[in-house]
């Protein structure tokens, strides 16, 4: 554990009463936290227990180490007398206190974070070394099922707030002792424990010693979550895509482990990050390798369509009925311009009037207090829906239009590519309401060169579409079934290998079986 | 621009094919039929075949000097004095394939989907992403050529398809009517635009990943070039009658309006439109990243990028001044200006340079072989 950056000089003293006033003043501020002396033998020996309200477990403290303390009394004492104190920390560290791990420490700021994170430090007189017990009892949610990253085959649990749970959880999918834990403190107030989590050997060694390096600069004041270290460690800052891919679900972050990723855990949030992140790695679903490949084949095809349907919906709309009338069917067109007939504004402002206040709804569900929930959709439905286009603001043909649009940009798995899609929709729309088709051909030209051209940690964020890699292209536009990958893919020393044939390993095992 | 990694034999063959259906699948039609009538699609056979051993001729080059730019290899082979002449004239050669391509696309774009929009906007336009590009690198060109390649053949095919139905084979029919003279001419100005232009691709060559297999790459994605446009001419032919593919702008979008699949795929010519300044767009790229590559050559500068917006400017405005109109660009630029000098520099100046080449080799080899002798 990477502590010493926060480990200031001094430490605790061989007086115990001067222990306690150094603590008293340093939380002299803090009433939950909670000092105890006990004194044995009319005081002649005193112990001095420290601990935070609410962060440590107290009933575990009456029972295993105030009841020891009070029981081994005359144990205590006995040493005490034969040995000095150096007597009395003996009986503790190796009889008294029945807990899986303890350890000694002379640093005061070792003990104030252990204090902290909800741990018993225990002083004892005449020593200028205090035991440490972990006794974290604080209060968080147990793990629970996934609000996110829905799928409708496939394990149901989530990731919880806490950082031991979660790595816990990861662990146990992936029962080989090749996986890493690494972790490190970041933030100078927050100390957020984050963990690195990786298959050693699988992993891409110059991703993980780019995300150390990246983790090492950060100075910050505190981490909260995930995201607040994903802008630090992502090289590219003027692109709207995600190239850090984040998930709340354990079998996902899994999966993305043993593909070689490197996986990015935080204390205090349920998303986990893996990097690197990749484009086609946000199309995909966790579900996508428990359906039948015919299935997900079918169900990613139809995701990729919802892309562009989502990013083009109303600039083609605009462009056709602006620029290349001649493409729309004649009947169609005559519907259309009869729609049209009534409408004051052209077809991009009208499009632009619908988009926005579909934002503008989909952000009022997205915030609003839950007992609401009914107003925003009758208010969608009826009053934006219908009354618009009874009071002739905006045609119907255009409220399809921006509804099919609405729809696709919910399809995506991961809720971070929907974001730019979003944003780039109105760049769209412009450069169609100004050059037709033209601009959107030019539009999508500059999208994907600048695509191509952004990396996440060093690797191509448009791998494998290009540079081109025929045996992960199975993985892609489509999901191929396991039975195609094997030999090749496993005999090629490509990077990230299709989770379905994870490790040389486990294939063997599955041949023998 | 990004020079570090390079491109994969795949990468390659992708520009390779880009380049040649881009702006010659508009132009070929129409130029052979000018010559050689209801026999053009004989020419764009004979210009195949001629083409692929240019490239052959090319490839040579290339393999006398691995990783040397032709620039480079000129240096090496005329001297310092003659190769920096020659290199200058190169370099005006690409910038103004860069401005004709520009202003190609740009007339193209005026013809067929924008008829309303000044050309300086939409030179503007394509100059400015032109030069994003180009900032990016041709890495990245290459990786977004090769994410375009798949729906570029899934067009092709399916235009090929819906064009059948059109076919009258008696518009071709009196077969070998045109005299060999007017074929022949057919053939040289067809063999001009899309193989004696893949000169531009020695100057950047340097940058290929070398492999065994990229020679042959270059070999295969030019005879797949020139199937596209021998089809494409055919289909010409075939529907429009060989005099209406002479006057018509652009045959080749012509023949798309006419499809019509049961009432209900008609007018898809935009989205052929879009195809088409989608691969012109790469093109137009290629030959600009080769004036940079040629300069940065020539004047041996490290650093290029303060280079490529000056140079963007120039291609931009020679693209609106070169030029005056459209027919005169169609008319005296395509036929009568540019067949001799492509003649000039895709193919004598090769020759002359392999010759040399040779001729210096063999010098070379008498010397040495002379020398081992001396030591008995």
């Amino acid at each position: 554990m990477d502590t010493k950056q926060y480990v200031n000089k001094k430490q605790l003293e061989n007086k115990i009463d001067r222990n306690k006033t150094i603590l008293k003043e340093t939380f002299n501020k803090s009433q939950d936290y909670i000092s105890r002396e006990i004194s044995l033998g009319n005081g002649k020996y005193k112990i001095l227990i420290n601990f935070f309200d609410g962060l440590a477990d107290s009933k575990y403290i009456n029972d295993f180490i105030i009841e020891t303390i009070l029981n081994h009394e005359k144990h205590i004492l006995l040493n005490f007398i034969e040995n000095g104190p150096e007597g009395v920390l003996n009986v503790f560290f190796n009889t008294a206190i029945s807990s899986s791990s303890i350890s000694k420490t002379k640093s005061l700021s070792e003990i104030y974070l252990n204090l902290i994170e909800g741990n018993t430090v225990i002083i004892f007189d005449g020593i200028n070394e205090a035991f440490i017990v972990p006794t974290p009892g604080w209060k968080d949610r147990g793990v629970g099922e996934t609000t996110v990253n829905n799928v409708i085959r496939g394990p149901r649990e989530s990731f919880t707030e806490t950082l031991r749970t979660n790595t816990a959880l990861i662990r146990r999918r992936i029962k080989d002792e090749s996986l890493c834990c690494e972790q490190i403190r970041i933030g100078n107030m927050t100390k957020t424990i984050v963990a690195l989590m990786y298959l050693d050997g699988e992993v891409d060694e110059n991703v993980l010693s780019l995300l150390k390096e990246r983790l090492n600069k950060i100075d910050i004041k505190g981490i909260l979550e995930t995201g607040n270290i994903e802008e630090f460690i992502t090289e590219e800052m003027y692109t709207p895509f995600p190239t850090a891919f984040n998930s709340e679900r354990p079998d996902t972050v899994a999966a993305n482990i043993l593909e070689g990723k490197v996986a990015i855990v935080v204390d205090g949030t349920p998303f986990v990050l893996t990097v690197p992140a990749l484009f086609s790695e946000f199309f995909t679903s966790a579900d996508d390798y428990y359906n039948k490949w015919d299935i997900s084949s079918a169900v990613r095809l139809l995701r990729y369509l919802a892309f562009f349907i989502a990013l083009l919906g109303p600039s083609v709309y605009i462009a056709l009925t602006t620029f290349h009338q001649e493409m729309i069917p004649t009947q169609l067109l005559m519907s259309l311009a009869a729609q049209r007939e009534g409408v004051p504004f052209p077809a991009f402002v009208e499009a632009l009037i619908m988009e926005a206040t579909f934002e503008v709804i989909r952000e009022a569900g997205l915030r609003m207090p839950k007992p609401l929930g009914q107003a925003i959709s009758i208010v969608g439905a009826l009053v934006i829906g219908q009354s618009a286009v009874e009071a002739g603001f905006v045609s119907a043909a255009m409220v399809i239009v921006v509804a099919i649009t609405a729809l696709s940009s919910i399809v995506f798995p991961a809720y971070n590519m929907a974001i730019p899609v979003r944003m780039l929709r109105f760049l769209m729309m412009s450069l169609a309401a100004s050059f037709g088709l033209f601009g959107i051909a030019v539009g999508l030209f500059t999208l994907l060169i600048h695509l191509t051209s952004i990396r996440s940690f060093g690797v191509n964020y448009m791998i494998p579409y290009a540079p081109n890699s025929k045996y992960l292209l199975r993985d892609t536009l489509i999901r191929a079934p396991y039975k195609s990958f094997n030999k090749e893919i496993q005999n090629s020393n490509i990077k990230f290998k299709p989770i379905v044939l994870n490790t040389p390993r486990d294939s063997n095992d599955n041949e023998k079986n | 621009m990004n020079e570090e990694t390079k491109l994969t034999p795949f990468q390659f063959s992708c520009l390779v094919f880009i380049f040649i259906i881009s702006s010659s699948t508009l132009l070929v039609p129409k130029l052979s039929a000018t010559f050689a009538k209801q026999d053009a699609w004989i020419a764009t056979i004979l210009s195949l075949i001629i083409g692929v051993f240019i490239v052959k001729l090319y490839i040579l080059i290339c393999c006398k000097h691995p990783s040397k730019n032709l620039i480079e290899i000129n240096e090496i082979v005329f001297g310092k004095f003659i190769s920096t002449i020659i290199s200058s004239i190169l370099l005006l050669y690409t910038v103004i394939i860069t401005a004709g391509l520009l202003r190609q696309l740009g007339d193209f774009l005026l013809v067929t989907l924008l008829s309303e929009t000044p050309i300086e906007v939409i030179g503007f336009i394509l100059i400015l992403l032109i030069t994003y590009i180009a900032f990016n690198g041709l890495n990245v060109l290459a990786m977004a050529t090769e994410i375009i390649i798949p729906f570029v053949a899934v067009t092709l095919i399916m235009l090929f398809i819906f064009y059948i139905p059109n076919v009258e084979i008696n518009n071709i029919l009196p077969m070998f009517e045109a005299s060999n003279g007017e074929v022949l001419k057919a053939t040289l100005v067809t063999l001009c635009y899309p193989y004696l232009d893949l000169i531009i691709f020695m100057l950047l060559i340097p940058l290929i990943k070398k492999d065994e297999k990229t020679s042959n790459e270059f070999i295969y994605s030019t005879i797949i070039g020139g199937l596209v446009i021998i089809i494409f001419t055919f289909f010409c032919l075939t529907i429009l009658r060989p005099g209406f593919t002479v006057n018509a702008n652009y045959p080749v979008y012509v023949v798309t309006e006419k499809i019509n699949i049961g009432n209900f795929i008609q007018r898809i010519e935009a989205l052929v439109g879009i195809l088409w300044v989608s691969s012109l767009i790469i093109k137009i790229t290629i030959c600009f990243l080769a004036v940079l590559t040629a300069f940065k050559s020539i004047t041996k500068i490290k650093d290029i990028s303060p280079f490529i917006y000056p140079s963007s400017v120039i291609c931009f405005v020679l693209s609106l001044f070169l030029f005056p109109n459209i027919v005169y660009f169609n008319q005296e630029t395509i036929i009568h200006l540019w067949p001799p000098l492509l003649i000039i520099i895709g193919f004598l100046y090769p020759s002359i340079l392999l010759a040399t080449i040779y001729i210096k080799d063999y010098l070379n080899k008498n010397k040495t072989s002379y020398t081992p002798k001396k030591a008995n």
